[in-house]
């Protein structure tokens, strides 16, 4: 793609967000809708910054950015002493136990479990998941263009993006290609939606089959 | 905001006059400018008002109230993009919440993936057409900086965006 391509697509792409913006406080006046999106006039320099400039040699400041930083390497210093003084278990290779403590969230599921009658649709992709205000988001491929939902007991943790199998087990990271028997159809999933179209619902069913690494 | 324009309305002082002019002619670009920021609607008309809030005690002594304002929504939604991180520990950014078309969709998708500044100078260079030394002075950095981040930025989108 052309420098020209992603910066015309990306000036169009905004412009079709900002189309949709709501406007509607009272006390506006109505704007024509077949008039195009004002320009943002240019922004001369303003007061603000100069007000914002003057807190960076605050003393104050700076000794509250200190402090910080020394704390920050405190306990990076304190981790990697216990990362290296850790148990050093697990075999290479495989599903690995996920890391004790670390907050992890459940996925949305329609409760297949194992021995459960299955769809034999294949579905698969790079894993993804993000945090969304309704929860747990999880998907396969490069967009969520459905809500995906998981067997019995998957959840979902962050920093790194791992899958968590219903035994505990890092089922596959971030970008890690994956496939489930399942099948897709349409469904009323708002609330438990990621982003996309959210009238179409897949359902991954069976055990995961990894198909390669990020 | 509400409160200050009922404020603003009763008494005919001329400034307070100004305050309602000003705000009506700023606020849709104000409010879009937020929502290409932050992909959010919602979150676009909270940050606006509060950006209004924020400038309405000082617009007598603003030489370029307008400025201001958009810097101070520039800083705002940087604000909410930290403060997101910290309470959820998000590692991308929020979700689209309106049906867009799929380009756009996948465009917008990626650029609020982007780091906050990559984001901002991308933003505010194709969508709000500042140039270099005003996106400079609103994100607090040197014009080179912001060369860096936007070709960062491209380089990013290029790659994830599919031809």
């Amino acid at each position: 793609m052309t420098p020209v391509d992603i910066e015309t697509r990306l000036r169009a792409s905004l412009q079709e967000l900002t189309s949709t913006t709501p406007l509607a406080h009272p006390d506006l006046p109505r704007e024509d809708p077949s008039a195009s999106t004002p320009r943002v006039s240019q922004p001369p320099l303003a007061k603000g910054f100069a007000r914002r400039q003057d807190a960076a040699h605050d003393p104050r400041r700076r000794m509250r950015v200190v402090v910080g930083a020394l704390i920050v390497l405190v306990v990076v210093v304190g981790l990697g002493v216990a990362l290296a003084a850790g148990p050093r278990s697990g075999a290479p290779g495989g599903s690995r136990p996920a890391s004790v403590g670390a907050k992890s969230f459940a996925l949305p599921s329609d409760g297949w479990r194992p021995n459960d009658s299955e769809m034999l649709a294949l579905i698969g992709g790079p894993f993804h998941a993000v945090m969304t205000p309704q929860g747990a988001c999880a998907w396969l491929g490069s967009a969520p263009h459905a809500t995906y939902l998981w067997p019995a007991g998957y959840r979902v943790r962050f920093h790194p993006t791992e899958l968590i199998g219903p035994g505990g087990d890092v089922v596959a990271t971030e970008g890690q290609k994956i496939s489930f028997a399942g099948g897709g159809g349409p469904g009323q999933t708002t609330r438990l939606s990621c982003a996309g179209r959210q009238e179409q619902v897949f359902l991954l069913e069976g055990l995961p089959q990894l198909s390669g690494t990020p | 905001v509400d409160k200050i324009l009922d404020e603003a309305s009763k008494p005919k002082d001329d400034g307070a006059q100004s305050f309602v002019e000003f705000y009506r002619t700023e606020y849709p670009g104000t409010v879009r400018l937020a929502h290409a920021l932050t992909g959010s609607a919602e979150a676009a008309e909270d940050l606006a008002q509060e950006a209004f809030a924020r400038i309405h005690l000082r617009i007598e002594g603003l030489e370029s109230p307008g400025g201001y304002l958009r810097t101070t929504v520039v800083n705002l939604c940087h604000d909410r993009e930290r403060r997101r991180r910290r309470e959820r520990r998000f590692d991308t950014a929020p979700l689209l919440e309106l049906p867009l078309s799929l380009g756009a969709s996948e465009m917008i998708d990626v650029l609020l993936r982007l780091p906050y500044r990559q984001r901002a100078v991308l933003v505010l260079r194709y969508w709000g057409d500042w140039s270099e030394a005003e996106i400079a002075e609103a994100l607090g950095c040197r014009s080179g900086t912001v060369k860096t981040l936007a070709s960062r930025g491209l380089a990013r989108l290029r790659k994830e965006i599919t031809p």
